[in-house]
């Protein structure tokens, strides 16, 4: 076999031993790659700074456990700064929905929720008049349907069971009655249901909705033509919410945790370290498939 | 009742999940029983919560809570109607009564064909299509033509608007089959390289997704992230060299020829072949 051949055929164990060795250092001690920030996530991030007061929000987190290493910076920070313009647009301030159409995803509103701000309301936001976790929706683009057309109907508590028609506990929802109410929609998502059903069930009952995608890399061509008719941006897999997680920052360096910051430097760094490994590699195939001598 | 520490959770939580992610990691090595379990506790915990929250769920939605708007209790007696067709689909169970399943079956598919063929040409189909029509002459606010914009790659321009069109319509034209004439040929060439590009990208978006997870995973095996970092850290070194040492071990076992070679079996007795009956005229 010639050096060639061997080329293309690298045991896979050797690549993830070599993976390890050049994601290991980077994630311990980051070189802090400089991020630069992209159209998308400059609109993703400006989209949401132009709420006007008042406006009522839904943060879907569509998302597993399996999507959280990608997405959950963008859930962190989404809803950081989400609360951020909450309190900057008292006295008649912007109002959040959390909800999911995804079951795995609601143990990870109120865990993002405790991660990102500890307890509960430390930014000033009083759950019930400014924001409000409605929890799992069961029915995927059905449940949607019906909430667009209902929310009462379709989702008759939060997630601790507080019925959202009592106007002594969870005043802010009896605003919200139909997508009509809602001025954006903001969908950290991670396959189906995600933006082509809120497309096909929201988007068509108000076609002024304002949508914005946190989406997987595997994801990007898919939402790319829909931008910006339908979909107004989009935040592009972990290269995304390593971004946007910058820009929050500088917007709010009290409130961003050091943790995170230090994650999505890390993460940074490592997704460089670790496609310049791919890039070598499959450069190396490549020159090993056209030089190897042909068979007749 | 005596409440658990928290610290207690916290660890406990930290080594049940790196153990089960090298464990799930430990399938790079190969296939093994350590994997298995993994991946079987996996399915069933997923199936166990889904199964929890959808139940919780309908009971809220179609039984009602008291004070409520909707279900039973509210005076709505037609959410009856879902619970039959709920209990029905588990015929689907049974081989004698397995048809009156379909009943429920034909009513979720012809709820969901309806409610996506209602709006799919206006969200999504009539989108595509506009997100091709582009104009080969954008302009900025003073009127100038953009050819190309530096400081937005992607944005509207000369080179990017007259790119889409002509891959997309390269690519329409190589699934266009049923003529050889050499303009078609030519022009099918290029959308064959735009659907390569395309696919390359695609690949590419795959790959920074699975490094993510990986990534994301590392992080909490090493302790950077997650609930409790110094028990992460202690349980990753413990878990994965006993891992280790465990595959390696199992293996070994694995490989290790059998004391004793079993007898080979005698050959089977080829019998001769029967005559075939002469076949009798009734």
């Amino acid at each position: 076999m010639s050096l060639w051949e061997k080329l293309e055929r690298i045991d896979r164990r050797v690549l993830y031993g070599l993976l390890w060795i050049v994601v290991l250092p980077v994630l311990y001690y980051p070189i802090n790659l400089p991020i630069v920030i992209s159209d998308l996530t400059t609109e993703y991030y400006n989209q949401i700074e132009a709420i006007p007061a008042g406006s009522v929000v839904v943060l879907a987190f569509d998302l597993g456990p399996a999507g959280w290493p990608e997405l959950g910076g963008m859930c962190y920070a989404s809803m950081q700064h989400l609360f951020t313009r909450i309190s900057e647009t008292r006295p008649n301030p912007i109002k959040v929905v959390m909800l999911t159409y995804w079951a795995t995803g609601a143990a990870l509103i109120p865990n993002c929720f405790n991660e990102v701000y500890g307890p509960m309301d430390k930014m000033g936001a009083v759950y019930g008049e400014d924001w409000v976790n409605l929890g799992y929706i069961a029915g995927g683009e059905v449940g949607m349907s019906n909430f667009a057309a209902d929310v009462w109907a379709a989702k008759p508590t939060d997630y601790q069971g507080w019925l959202v028609n009592d106007a002594t506990k969870l005043p802010m929802m009896q605003n919200v009655r139909t997508i009509q109410d809602v001025y954006m929609l903001i969908s950290i998502e991670s396959g189906t249901p995600g933006y082509e059903e809120y497309l096909r069930q929201w988007w068509t009952r108000k076609t002024t909705l304002r949508i914005l995608v946190g989406a997987l890399g595997v994801s990007i061509p898919g939402v790319e033509p829909y931008r910006p008719t339908r979909v107004q941006s989009y935040l592009p897999g972990g290269a995304g919410a390593s971004q946007y997680i910058s820009l929050v920052g500088k917007k709010v360096p009290a409130v961003l945790p050091g943790q995170m910051g230090k994650k999505a430097v890390g993460v940074n760094d490592a997704l460089s370290t670790s496609h310049i490994l791919v890039i070598i590699f499959v450069a190396l195939g490549n020159i090993g498939y056209f030089l190897r001598p042909r068979r007749k | 009742m005596t409440m658990i520490p928290e610290e207690f959770v916290l660890a406990a939580g930290a080594w049940v999940s790196v153990f089960l992610t090298l464990a799930v990691y430990s399938f790079l090595y190969k296939e093994n029983p350590i994997f298995r379990f993994a991946e079987h506790s996996f399915i069933a915990a997923g199936v166990g919560y889904w199964i929890a929250y959808n139940v919780w769920y309908c009971y809220d939605l179609a039984i009602g809570v008291p004070g409520g708007e909707s279900g039973i209790q509210a005076g709505q007696w037609w959410w009856i109607f879902a619970f039959l067709f709920g209990i029905i689909y588990y015929f689907v169970l049974t081989r004698k009564y397995f048809w009156i399943y379909r009943y429920s079956l034909a009513i979720i598919v012809g709820v969901g064909a309806g409610l996506t063929l209602r709006t799919i040409v206006q969200a999504q189909i009539l989108s595509l299509i506009l997100a091709t029509f582009l104009n080969l002459s954008p302009t900025d606010t003073a009127g100038n033509l953009i050819i190309f914009n530096p400081a937005s790659p992607a944005g509207a321009s000369l080179i990017n608007n007259l790119l889409i069109v002509v891959l997309v319509f390269g690519s329409v034209i190589y699934f266009f089959f049923t003529s050889e004439a050499g303009v078609i040929k030519n022009i099918g060439r290029i959308g064959r390289v735009a659907l390569m590009t395309a696919f390359g990208a695609a690949y590419g978006n795959t790959i920074m997704t699975r490094m993510n997870l990986f990534i994301g995973r590392a992080q909490d095996l090493l302790g950077i992230s997650g609930p409790s970092p110094p028990d992460q850290q202690i349980a990753f070194v413990v878990i994965g060299i006993t891992m280790l040492i465990v595959l390696f071990g199992y293996s070994y076992l694995k490989k290790k020829p059998p004391e004793e070679a079993p007898a080979p079996e005698p050959a089977p007795k080829t019998e001769a072949k029967r005559p075939r009956r002469k076949e009798t005229s009734t």
